[in-house]
């Protein structure tokens, strides 16, 4: 434990799995009577500090991760970059998160210093119980009381789970949004005379979640009176029954929610169309393209766009394309159809 | 031809390398046209483009619409009141669909950009664009025409003089002009390298922009470079298909812009927003200026009509927008 007057502060980066865990991570840092320091949302200058410092050939979302890092460098006491490699025994989520913290570690020498707890489900010896014990010792540099360390994994995961329960929605309040007696997200700002479009947002939580590196594709669709769900709020059961209809087996995780909820649509055809956001250069992302790609061509009712981000990326091509997209539902859209504007939000 | 009980529509493409300017009437039939050259002015083009326009048709003609697309859409709809500013793609299909409503394929290449926009029934249902690669574009055909020191407009006529095309890359305009000057230096005759060059850039762009789409007849293909026979002639090769380029093809985006506007007017209550011919005398000023209110620190553009602020954008928050 430092010996401090002032409570030990925890940077975590605002970037990657902060956008799925930021719940877990945070009470257990708070309970741990920790100060926790989240970098700010992304802006230029972290974008600029990013593309800078990281190696590469780092996918566009992992750059923005040591963007965020150096924001927090100089603020806090330590670093908390877990190693996460995946929390189910047959799957992976991506290897590159497992290796941040020591790449980060190696090329700037002088960051805080770095807690970077591993887990990944895949491993033998990385049990669940393996987890909590990971997290106990963990807790020991600001806490040697153990009943107020179990305390504080308890109330973390709790958090965790509050937080998906009010994320993912089940099957009922699915159908709810599918028959427009529900709004799941932001309130599309609608034009007179326009029918309410409905599209599901695909892609990583870290995408979906930063406004610069989407650049701003939720609220531009609010814009155009479109009305969302996106891959993250997809019910598990459904992902899984998808997954289930392939010939093979999907190996990365975050890549099941997105493939599942791309393939989900597709079948149920109650969305007007789709948007598949991918990262640029994320291998698994142009896995699961290639292969929404050929399944929307398989089956072309549903339209699916596909729209790649990276550092590169023109604003005002992208916008072309987004608009176009919607303009294109909008036009095929029965002229007859009754204008019917959702109410409720939950 | 001009009937004062008529409605007319003005539709304005701002793009990268061209700006044209197309009035229709009523039936959306075209009344005029006008293309020029950006030249990466594009306010003075605009102003330009709408003086060649009032010279030719008049200023006592009334507009009831104005529409504007391109690159440039936003900006062009600032300088001459734009009821409607929409995206080339709506724009390219509309026109196209007036003059074949049977059009199952757009294939449009212009001055940076290249799109193909695929239609079925009259509705699109799909559409791609080159993203951060302009290689096959009227841009590298321009520049490659002026290195050769041919006029651009031989340059299709000539390719169809060859009757033995020499293999060029096309998947990079860099490499093509290396691999076009190789093949100059081994002594292949000019019209071989065009012939090769146009070949190579019509696989670019049907492997790029074309890639996994389904092509169907009746296929269109229009924007500047479809005045390029060359580049028709090697669609026509690699598609076994009959290409159409529609008599049109410069000022397509222009005249899908005046549909979209007509269709707007029939919507809209009020008069139009349209300036008035008398855009080319007045005064436009562009400003910038970066904001340090956060660090983002967005780039603000600034735009004024005979000194007052009539738009400014750029800022990621809505601090800088102007409020009506």
């Amino acid at each position: 434990m430092k010996d401090l007057d002032r409570k030990i502060r925890v940077g975590i980066p605002r970037a990657l799995l902060f956008y799925k865990f930021s719940d877990l991570w945070i009470t257990f840092f708070e309970h741990l009577g920790a100060e926790v320091i989240i970098s700010p949302e992304t802006t230029k200058q972290i974008k600029n500090v990013a593309v800078s410092l990281a190696p590469d050939e780092d996918c566009y979302s992992t750059k923005l991760y040591f963007g965020h890092a150096m924001a927090l460098k100089d603020k806090v006491d330590y670093l908390f970059i877990p190693r996460f490699g995946g929390r189910k025994k047959k799957y992976v989520g991506c290897p590159k998160f497992i290796g941040l913290a020591e790449v980060l570690r190696s090329m700037i020498p002088d960051l805080p210093e770095i807690l970077m707890p591993h887990y990944n489900r895949g491993m033998d010896k990385h049990t669940r119980i393996g987890l909590l014990v990971r997290a106990f010792r963990l807790a020991k540099i600001f806490r040697k009381n153990p009943f107020v360390r179990i305390s504080a994994i308890n109330k973390a995961f709790k958090a965790q789970r509050f937080h998906n329960k009010s994320l993912i929605i089940d099957e009922e309040t699915l159908q709810k949004w599918e028959n427009s007696e529900v709004i799941l997200n932001d309130f599309p700002i609608y034009n007179e005379n326009e029918k309410q479009l409905k599209i599901a947002l695909v892609g990583h939580s870290y995408v979906l979640n930063d406004p610069f590196s989407s650049l701003n594709i939720r609220s531009l669709l609010q814009g155009y009176g479109v009305d969302i769900i996106t891959s993250e709020q997809i019910p598990r059961k459904l992902i899984e029954k998808q997954m289930a209809k392939l010939d093979y087996d999907i190996y990365f995780d975050f890549e099941r929610e997105i493939l599942g909820t791309i393939m989900h649509f597709i079948e149920s055809k109650t969305v007007d169309g789709i948007i598949h956001l991918l990262i640029f250069s994320c291998g698994p992302d142009s896995i699961a393209g290639e292969i929404a790609a050929r399944l929307s061509k398989r089956n072309p009712t549903i339209p699916l766009l596909q729209l790649v981000f990276d550092e590169l990326t023109g604003e005002a091509g992208m916008r072309t394309r987004i608009e176009a997209f919607v303009d294109m539902l909008r036009r095929s859209i029965d002229e007859k159809v009754i204008f019917h504007i959702t109410q409720v939000r939950i | 031809m001009i009937d004062s009980r008529e409605k007319y529509f003005l539709g304005v493409d701002v793009g990268s390398i061209s700006t044209n300017l197309a009035v229709i009437d009523n039936s959306k039939e075209l009344i005029e046209s006008v293309y020029i050259r950006t030249d990466g002015k594009p306010v003075n083009s605009v102003q330009k483009g709408i003086k060649m326009m009032r010279d030719q048709l008049g200023e006592d003609l009334v507009i009831s619409g104005a529409g504007s697309t391109g690159s440039a859409r936003k900006l062009t709809g600032v300088l001459i009141g734009a009821d409607i500013v929409k995206n080339e793609i709506t724009a390219h299909a509309l026109a196209s669909l007036h003059y074949n409503p049977d059009v199952q394929t757009v294939m449009e290449i212009g001055g940076q950009d290249s799109k193909i926009i695929i239609i079925r029934n009259g509705i699109v249902v799909d559409f791609a664009m080159n993203t951060v690669c302009a290689a096959g574009t009227g841009s590298f055909l321009d520049m490659q025409a002026n290195r050769l020191e041919i006029p651009i407009e031989k340059f299709g006529e000539l390719a169809l003089q060859s009757d033995n095309a020499v293999s060029i890359a096309g998947r990079c305009t860099v490499f093509a002009e290396s691999d076009m000057i190789h093949k100059q230096q081994l002594g292949h005759p000019t019209k071989d390298i065009i012939k090769g060059l146009c070949e190579a850039l019509g696989r670019n762009y049907l492997s790029n922009v074309g890639k996994g789409k389904d092509i169907r007849p009746p296929i269109m293909f229009q924007g500047g470079v479809a005045a390029n026979i060359g580049m028709k002639e090697t669609f026509e090769k690699y598609l076994e298909q009959e290409i159409i380029v529609p008599e049109h093809y410069d000022v397509m985006g222009a005249i899908g812009s005046a549909i979209l506007a007509q269709e707007d007017a029939i919507k809209r209550s009020k008069k139009s927003n349209f300036q008035s011919w008398d855009i080319s005398e007045m005064d436009f000023q562009t400003s910038g200026f970066e904001c340090d209110g956060c660090s983002n620190i967005c780039e603000i553009v600034e735009i004024r009509r005979n000194d007052t602020l009539i738009a400014r954008w750029g800022s990621r928050c809505r601090k800088w927008d102007l409020i009506d």
